[in-house]
């Protein structure tokens, strides 16, 4: 749970009062490009490796072709994946709950390794709308929730997804996760307030259920997001779970899907 | 742990021979001569007036109190009384056995320039031993522009050397490279764990309920203790004892009122201070309809009365609660407030030993409720201490005071609760409550050996003990909890003790010139936990336990004081520097709020302070005011953070300058003006960046890596004051802070350009440009 979130944004919000913005030149460091992996189990697994680059340099990303990528499930023989594009690697295969499963990624000489358990999956049991109510800094529309039952007795990671189905223009923008540290057990409403709804919108509500290493890598992520404008005091790399320096993460997520069409 | 006794119990012996060897000498022809120095006008009690033998050359000062003591032989003298803004008296003393004399000072009359009269006590930064100290008088500093107005002794120290600011426009401070929960701020000897309404804004502190302020800048006295960097005394106004008097201020955010009047003509007095701010008034004509429905305000009451009992007895109760409320309707909700409480009562044994002894009861909580899904679920946290002091001052003769005395002060900590009554989501969440004593005797000794050389030094022995029910946990490198020990009622759960040293040597090498050294060792108990830059009232303090040891200080510094000009500008060149250890740091990552396991998120290590601080002040004439300018490093080493390299602090500034200056035009317009230059903070920027799931991440190479443009910022004031009418005294304050639009960064945040987010980009924030305010001040 994330209550100082809510806080930073509104005292940014009390700052702006008499605040401005722009835009400054700033010199940043060079750095040596390091190798990025951006693995995920879920549906299917898929890793992508690429280059970071200096902070200012336009974002081309130089893939990582031709590594060679595998993936253990628990202590079985390890798999290779194939290169369906430069710098994609994929195996359709369905990540199993409770199951561990170690990539291991080798470019250039290096080896990159991470392991992760897939989480047992929950739910969304229903979803519902309701106006945008007055104290949001926009209004007219709807917001949209989702409806769950939280397991009792075990720690759960989620991640909720909302976006307007077959909107391209939405780039993601909003990384929103939460624990049941204080709602163990509960019928649990979590409200998508970061964007409204229209009528005859078509919503795709999505919600999963994170392994631990990989909340701890979107939290600690959207932690250097969420402070705005008053800045984070010692902002740090997000927390991963890949060796030898890798940036990005190996994460292992349980999908549940929904679609809702916006009516009055 | 053997040595270390070993260690403390030489240091013991080595001090108690010290004092036995400067044992005074009890000359049977002395007789001692006290009383309480006072203003005639208020019967306020004046600290630190000087009293001078001019017979003898000798003399001393009133305590905090009003109270003073000297012992010296029998004869015939002339005996100065004197304080800064006052006419002198000079009783000539026929003094053969020991008497009591109370005096009362007039201030000095309205045509002669207050800043004009010049005491003895203008050269006590030669005399005097102690060094890093500042005394200010909030009447002093009134002229002083600020932002919106809003009179703030937190912001007048800010502009001292050694001490710089936090945030733009914010009450914190950092001395000498210490964090801002290494200062111990105290009104009426209650400390006050929060001194910031609306965001760190403005200061819980009223100037028209202060008296007198002290930043001692880590080399303070042996009765002080408890903080490594400073000690912030602040002592509350004791109310009129002469007639009942009004005074007050309108100003664009705030209004304060204080009346005052005698309980008993020249007994007993009381005074009520209170200041209510009414920012949220201009929400109303807000467009957004969620501003309309805000609450945004603060206020503050100081209440203090005193009765003199006899001339030996006299109580004080002394009281203060401040608040701040922000409410959005159905969204959120934050309050938070200090509460405390000082009962003092001041017994004069006989005239050469005074004791205070003091109950103190401070409080500080907050309450947080925010909107999670639709429902409101609310977070209650708060610290009390309860505190015992007895302090003693031993006036011996006029070349020895001791004083020396105790407190134990017992703490609460609840960090963290979550009411979800009436709400089926939330559970309800405690996160465990915990005590702890903590505890100090100390003895201190003013010494003077010769006319030229005189020492301070004092010994505090602390302690610090966590008592039961509590429950302990132990972490392995992973954070993962490898035991769990739980204690009842009244066990001890973790001790520590620390012997703190203390010295301060004065060499005099004439009336003007003279040189310091100074060593003291501190030893701080309870830490503060902030992971943002801005100060949120909802920073968890945490008090030393088994997994969290005590910081502990070291700081040596010298220094060389010169005043020239008949005590006209008065000097110094200070260096110093201080060790630090077992610092804490956040860990990466790190989940502070509400977190059971808060001290698995915390990292440890030593920190170094060192630097040089130049202070020029002009105290008289038409033009006064000061140039204070610090060059320093403040460095932390962790061996989590970096591979246990140096870092540098946050707060860690090469350079650091404010100027301040005043200027009497004529009797009715005083214009004033300062400036400040310091270089950027040290801040973490990203220095590389990926893409992982449609995010860009930044790469951060290294901690408080980069630095934060130059900070530079004049403002601008005039006071305009109205010959007096009768009784009926009132001024009207004009001011315009960054006068010239300097756009300060408050924050450099870093995002995705909107039209191209491929591109990133650097963002300034910057808050406050040419904020014009006016006030208006009355008093009769």
């Amino acid at each position: 749970m994330k209550p100082i979130k809510k806080l930073t944004v509104i005292f940014s919000l009390i700052v702006l009062i008499s605040a401005c913005q722009d835009v400054i030149e700033i010199d940043l460091d060079s750095i040596d490009p390091k190798w990025v992996i951006d693995a995920t189990v879920s549906d299917s697994i898929v890793v992508k490796v690429s280059k970071s680059t200096d902070y200012f340099e336009p974002g081309n990303y130089l893939p990582g072709s031709g590594a060679v990528v595998t993936v253990t499930e628990n202590s079985g023989n390890p798999v290779l994946l194939e290169e369906t594009s430069p710098g994609t690697y994929i195996i359709n295969s369905m990540g199993m709950e409770g199951v561990g499963y170690i990539l291991n990624v080798e470019i250039e000489g290096e080896n990159y390794t991470g392991s992760v358990e897939m989480p047992h999956k929950v739910g969304i049991d229903s979803t519902s709308t309701e106006p945008t109510p007055d104290y949001m800094e926009f209004s007219g529309g709807y917001l949209v929730s989702a409806h769950l039952s939280d397991p009792a007795a075990t720690k759960n990671y989620y991640r909720l997804k909302v976006s307007k189905m077959n909107d391209s223009t939405n780039q993601e923008k909003v990384l929103y996760v939460f624990d049941d540290a204080f709602v163990d057990g509960n019928k649990i409403s979590m409200q998508w307030d970061n964007e409204q709804f229209f009528e005859q919108d078509t919503v795709v509500i999505e919600l999963q259920t994170l392994a631990k290493s990989t909340y701890d890598y979107y939290r600690t992520l959207s932690s250097l997001f969420e402070d705005g404008m008053i800045g984070n005091a010692s902002p740090s790399n997000p927390i991963t779970n890949l060796s030898n320096g890798a940036l990005g993460y190996f994460g292992a997520y349980t999908i549940s899907r929904d679609t809702l069409i916006i009516s009055k | 742990m053997k040595t270390m006794l070993q260690t403390e119990n030489k240091l013991l012996l080595i001090f108690m021979l010290l004092l036995t060897s400067t044992a005074p000498v009890f000359a049977d022809d002395n007789i001692t001569i006290s009383g309480y120095v006072k203003s005639a006008e208020t019967g306020e009690g004046l600290i630190g007036s000087t009293i001078y033998v001019e017979e003898l050359k000798t003399g001393t000062a009133t305590n905090s109190y009003g109270f003073y003591s000297l012992t010296i032989p029998k004869g015939n003298y002339t005996v100065r009384y004197s304080y800064i803004g006052y006419e002198n008296i000079s009783v000539p003393t026929e003094l053969l056995s020991d008497s009591t004399k109370n005096i009362e000072l007039h201030p000095a009359s309205a045509e002669m320039d207050e800043i004009v009269i010049r005491s003895e006590a203008e050269d006590k930064n030669i005399r005097k031993a102690q060094m890093g100290v500042t005394k200010l008088n909030p009447r002093e500093t009134k002229v002083i522009p600020v932002i919106l107005g809003e009179q703030d002794i937190l912001k007048t120290i800010q502009l001292l050397p050694g001490v710089s600011s936090g945030t733009e426009g914010t009450t914190g401070f950092y001395v000498r490279g210490g964090g801002a929960d290494q200062n111990l701020i105290i009104l009426d000897e209650a400390p006050v764990y929060s001194a910031s309404h609306l965001m760190g804004f403005f200061s819980v502190f009223n100037s028209d309920a202060i008296k007198d302020i002290e930043l001692y800048k880590g080399n303070a006295p042996a009765n002080y203790g408890g903080r490594l960097s400073s000690i912030l005394d602040i002592q509350m106004n004791d109310g009129n004892s002469k007639k009942f008097a009004m005074s007050g201020g309108l100003g664009l955010l705030s209004s304060r009122l204080t009346l005052e009047s005698p309980i008993k003509k020249d007994k007993g007095s009381f005074i009520i201070s209170g200041r209510r701010s009414y920012a949220d008034m201009f929400l109303i004509f807000s467009k957004n309809r969620t501003r309309q429905k805000t609450d945004l305000y603060f206020y503050d009451l100081n209440a203090k009365a005193n009765y003199k009992i006899n001339d030996n007895n006299r109580i004080y109760l002394s009281g203060y609660f401040g608040r701040d409320v922000f409410n959005i309707e159905d969204l959120f909700a934050l309050k938070w407030g200090n509460k405390t409480g000082t009962f003092r009562w001041n017994h004069v044994f006989n005239n050469r030993l005074f004791l205070n002894s003091s109950l103190i009861y401070s409080n500080y909580d907050y309450g947080f409720g925010y909107n999670f899904s639709n429902n409101m679920i609310y977070i209650q946290s708060d610290i009390r201490d309860l505190n015992w002091k007895e302090d003693f001052q031993y006036y011996i003769n006029t070349n020895n005071t001791l004083k020396f005395g105790f407190n134990a002060i017992y703490h609460t900590y609840s960090p963290g609760e979550i009411d979800a009554e009436n709400n089926d989501v939330f559970n309800s969440v405690f996160m465990g409550q915990k005590q702890a004593f903590e505890g100090a005797a100390y003895i201190s000794h003013e010494l003077n050996i010769s006319d030229h050389f005189n020492v301070t030094y004092g010994l505090r022995y602390s302690g610090f003990m966590a008592v039961g029910p509590d429950t302990v946990f132990t972490y392995n490198a992973a954070d993962e909890i490898t035991n769990t020990e739980f204690f009842s009622q009244g066990d001890i759960v973790q001790k520590y003790t620390a012997l703190e040293p203390r010295a301060t040597f004065n060499f005099m090498l004439n009336k003007q010139n003279s040189v310091k050294f100074s060593y003291a060792r501190n030893t701080q108990y309870v830490h503060l936990l902030s992971n943002s830059s801005a100060s949120l009232p909802t920073d968890v303090w945490i008090p030393s336990s088994k997994n969290v040891k005590p910081e502990i200080a070291d700081q040596l510094a010298a220094g060389f004081f010169r005043n020239f000009n008949k005590n006209m500008f008065e000097t110094s060149v200070e260096v110093y520097y201080k060790s630090l250890k077992n610092q804490i740091d956040y860990q990466n990552g790190a989940e502070i709020l509400l977190n059971k396991n808060v001290e698995s998120q915390l990292v440890f290590g030593k920190g170094r302070a060192y630097g040089a601080e130049l202070y020029i002040k002009k105290r008289t004439g038409k033009l006064t005011g000061w140039l204070g300018y610090t060059l320093s490093r403040t460095e932390k080493s962790m061996p989590a953070i970096d591979n246990d390299d140096w870092f540098p602090a946050k707060q860690d500034r090469t350079h650091d300058i404010s100027v301040v200056a005043m200027y009497q035009l004529n009797e009715k317009w005083n214009v004033s003006g300062n400036w400040v230059f310091n270089t950027g903070n040290a801040v973490t920027f990203p220095s590389g960046k990926y893409r992982v799931d449609g995010f860009t991440v930044p790469v951060y190479t290294k901690r408080n890596g980069y630095r934060m443009p130059d900070y530079h910022r004049l403002d601008v004031g005039a006071t305009y004051t109205p010959k007096k009418k009768r009784r009926f005294e009132s001024s009207w304050n004009f001011s315009i802070y960054n006068a010239y639009g300097r756009r300060n960064a408050f924050s450099i945040t870093f995002r995705e350009n909107e039209n191209n987010p491929a591109q990133t980009e650097a963002v300034r924030l910057s808050l406050f440009q040419m904020i014009p305010s006016v006030t208006y001040n009355f008093k009769f």
